[in-house]
């Protein structure tokens, strides 16, 4: 019994002694919804619309946006294309953000994708690179980019955005 | 008796001076901080923490039109020999002040010794008019996390 009893107190001691504050006993806590922590070198919704909001920064400062005024030409943004080394990126939620901050700024007619009738199209892209170090460091580049072309095919604009994620060294202590 | 009527009349007399300290804002735009400049008609720039007052400066505030939109530039400017890890976030305001809702997240850069980094943005709808610029050290859940465990680690020894 005795034996028991130390064994139960000795667990109790050890959970004590837990430093691992994050969310108290459950472990989750609610974040920040603009913080952009991460546990990988992988994109997570932060950042998608850190991507969004800088790419259309990039667009809608541009001189032939300014051009349109209140002319609101119809616009598509077409498929975006997954060049990166990771399957499972959620690109249509990368996609949503872009057209909900376009959309925001009232300065186009956001046609469906299948639209036949438009004035501009803008294709996405999302690419990466990726380096491993000996210690398990990791360093990734992906970029996002727009390029808008007329109907007739003629491009017109191009804007871009890079985000670099480095992960340390693997600590085994 | 009368010593504990002057008490009673102490007490009462402390709470109500205690009262009158709270500060009320409920009619302010802002407490007026060393860390908060609003100089800029259109602009608000907070520096995230003291630490960073007279070390980092937010300077050469733009705010112009762009077509239908309104555009900003800012500059960050390192005072010192340090290199510092930070990150901004820029909210845009309209004229009656309230913030426009396209999200937005801070956005982490590096300022190495004495250097001076742009950044711009763009008011996302026609109503954007000002904006509430924050620089500030890096902050999330794993960093402060990282932080207690370093504190507790310390404390140990």
């Amino acid at each position: 019994m005795k034996k028991y009893l130390l064994l139960t107190a000795g667990i109790v001691l050890l959970a004590a002694c837990s430093k691992d504050q994050l969310g108290g006993q459950s472990r989750v806590s609610i974040l920040d919804e603009s913080s952009r922590a991460h546990l990988q070198a992988e994109l997570t919704m932060a950042d998608y619309t850190a991507f969004a909001e800088k790419v259309t920064n990039k667009m809608l400062a541009s001189k032939l946006v300014q051009s349109w005024g209140r002319k609101r030409p119809r616009l598509v943004v077409g498929r975006m294309r997954n060049n990166t080394d990771n399957e499972s990126i959620r690109i249509q939620d990368v996609y949503d953000r872009i057209t909900e901050t376009i959309l925001a700024s009232g300065l186009v007619r956001l046609l469906d994708k299948s639209a036949t009738a438009f004035d501009y199209v803008v294709n996405t892209e999302l690419s990466s690179t990726r380096q491993y170090g000996p210690g398990g460091e990791e360093l990734a580049y992906f970029k996002l980019e727009f390029k808008m072309f007329k109907l007739d095919g003629e491009m017109v604009g191009q804007w871009s955005d890079v985000l670099p994620l480095g992960k340390a060294k693997r600590n085994f202590l | 008796m009368n010593r504990k009527y002057l008490f009673y009349i102490l007490l009462m007399g402390s709470m109500i001076n205690l009262t009158a300290c709270v500060t009320k804002g409920a009619n302010m735009s802002r407490l007026a901080q060393r860390t908060i400049d609003d100089t800029h008609p259109r602009a608000t720039l907070i520096l995230g923490s003291t630490e960073l007052v007279n070390k980092v400066l937010i300077t050469n505030v733009k705010v112009v039109q762009a077509g239908l939109l309104s555009r900003a530039g800012i500059d960050v400017q390192n005072l010192t020999d340090n290199r510092y890890n930070l990150e901004y976030k820029i909210v845009w305001r309209d004229k009656q002040g309230f913030p426009i809702y396209v999200s937005n997240v801070w956005h982490r850069f590096v300022l190495t010794p004495r250097k001076i980094k742009s950044f711009q943005s763009t008011g996302k709808t026609e109503e954007a008019y000002s904006i509430q610029f924050t620089v500030r050290f890096p902050d999330d859940l794993y960093i402060e996390s990282d932080k207690r465990a370093k504190e507790a680690d310390d404390s140990w020894f």
